[in-house]
């Protein structure tokens, strides 16, 4: 979903200066308010401190469970109605 | 900003090759863990407070907002009408990917491209979709 904006002439020269390969005018904008917000993340930073912080199930056992709750929602009370809401629709 | 699904992060700190090779492609950029992925990771932690600040300190969080929910609806409304399922967990990273313009990391594609969504299955290599 986008929504429109309006900029002055010098906004706009100032958004367009800083945009870098790739970069749509959104990603621009929210990389500017990140490093406003002194927000720098360091993506590697998880990975070496992640050994550091005990895990309660193995990493495999932990994507399979993932796998599983994902799947759940075909139990759950709405995903069980839809074969109805659609057999529904088609009466109608 | 990429998408990670929990699938990524975990892979990452186990030291899986190619999810670290895909965060080498992915040097300097932002990357997004949606809260939905986050809550994922978290469970499996015998301390979640501390990870979700080890979380946080590498990756955005994405909250949803009334663009989220919004989105998420339309997602299992279009899979609903299809006669297909959609699962809730897929469509919450979903929509942040959608919502942003972007993809999903993950090792599941197949979920995510069945919502509509541009993937990166890191596990076959390659380089992230353009």
């Amino acid at each position: 979903m986008t929504k429109p904006v309006t900029l002055s002439d010098n906004a706009f020269a100032a958004l367009r200066k800083e945009k870098k390969e790739g970069e749509s005018d959104s990603d621009v904008v929210q990389r500017l308010i990140k490093e406003a917000r002194g927000e720098r993340k360091d993506p590697w930073h998880f990975v070496r401190v992640s050994k550091h912080l005990k895990r309660t199930i193995s990493p495999d056992e932990h994507l399979r469970l993932i796998r599983q709750w994902r799947r759940e929602d075909d139990r759950d009370p709405w995903a069980e109605a839809e074969p109805r809401a659609r057999q529904d629709a088609r009466r109608e | 900003m990429p998408v990670l699904d929990a699938s990524f992060v975990i892979d990452l700190e186990r030291g899986g090759a190619a999810a670290l090779g895909a965060l080498k492609t992915l040097k300097g950029e932002s990357l997004e863990l949606p809260w939905h992925a986050a809550v994922e990771v978290l469970v499996g932690r015998e301390d979640p407070v501390a990870t979700l600040a080890a979380l946080r300190s590498s990756y955005e969080i994405g909250f949803p907002d009334e663009a989220h929910l919004l989105e998420g609806a339309r997602l299992r409304k279009a899979a609903l009408e299809q006669g297909r399922r959609a699962h809730w967990g897929d469509i919450y990273i979903a929509t942040t990917a959608l919502l942003s313009g972007t993809y999903v990391l993950t090792a599941n594609a197949k979920d995510f491209e069945a919502l509509g969504c541009r993937v990166w299955d890191y596990r076959k290599g390659g380089k992230p979709p353009a």
